[in-house]
């Protein structure tokens, strides 16, 4: 199971997110030892590959779906670099927020 | 839908921090050259002869990751005809494609989802438009899928 403690590459993702899209929420679940035992994760003993972030901004404003998971890509370049393997997104904007409680 | 076109273009034009990481760092990631004449000249054929392309982990009967089966189940849930409609790329099987793919693609992750040449995006991506019904009309507009008698009065 992930450990409460955060580990580094979870750090800079939540570094380079706030950084960049100054989110009113940012949330970063390590999923990575659900995908450990899986083929491509052999040899690999990174306990920060897999991970799932739900991020509320204005930055998002005006942008598709696709621009919004390119945007977070590009940041994360980096990370990538550093055995990031997966991550599972869900982007929105405070309005959509806002809309989706209403519902 | 505009996001779909900008892909290919996107991919040709790197932000800036991008290209200055480039230049910095030693081969390791998608952001650096893996790209082979071949392996660009396959994925080309691949997404211009096929409708529907999916680079995945493992194959259609036995996807190898999560993400992988997630995009599986949603084609099939739709009605995507898995064996005749779908062409898929087990990325485990062939290194140079697993690089090449997201260094064409601009986008670090597979599974990646082409329909008509065109990247759609990963499972997220997949999912919310199966959620939203994007993705039901995109694959009705490219013939991937019949139109429901009774939701179609066209048909």
């Amino acid at each position: 199971m992930a450990s409460q403690q955060e580990g580094p590459l979870t750090t800079s993702i939540r570094t380079t997110l706030t950084e960049l899209l100054k989110p009113e929420a940012l949330e970063i679940i390590n999923d990575s030892a659900k995908h450990a035992h899986h083929s491509a994760m052999r040899g690999v003993d990174s306990k920060e590959t897999h991970f799932r972030v739900n991020i509320v901004s204005e930055a998002f404003a005006g942008k598709s779906t696709m621009q919004r998971h390119r945007l977070i890509y590009g940041a994360l370049n980096k990370d990538f670099e550093a055995g990031l393997h997966a991550l599972s997104l869900n982007t929105k904007t405070p309005t959509e927020v806002a809309k989706a409680s209403e519902a | 839908m505009n996001f779909l076109r900008s892909a290919s273009s996107l991919a040709l034009r790197p932000s800036s921090h991008i290209l200055t990481r480039r230049a910095a760092l030693p081969a390791t990631s998608f952001a650096v050259r893996h790209l082979s004449d071949s392996t660009k000249k396959t994925i080309e054929d691949a997404i211009t002869q096929n409708k529907l392309v999916v680079f995945m982990k493992g194959t259609p009967q036995a996807p190898q990751c999560g993400f992988s089966r997630a995009v599986m189940q949603i084609l099939t849930v739709q009605g995507v005809d898995m064996d005749g409609a779908l062409k898929s790329f087990n990325i485990l099987a062939d290194e140079d494609l697993r690089n090449g793919i997201k260094e064409y693609s601009s986008w670090p992750t597979i599974p990646q989802v082409y329909i008509n040449g065109e990247f759609v995006g990963g499972c997220d991506i997949m999912l919310n438009m199966h959620q939203s019904g994007d993705l039901e009309k995109l694959l009705l507009k490219e013939g991937l899928i019949e139109p429901e008698a009774e939701e179609s009065p066209r048909a």
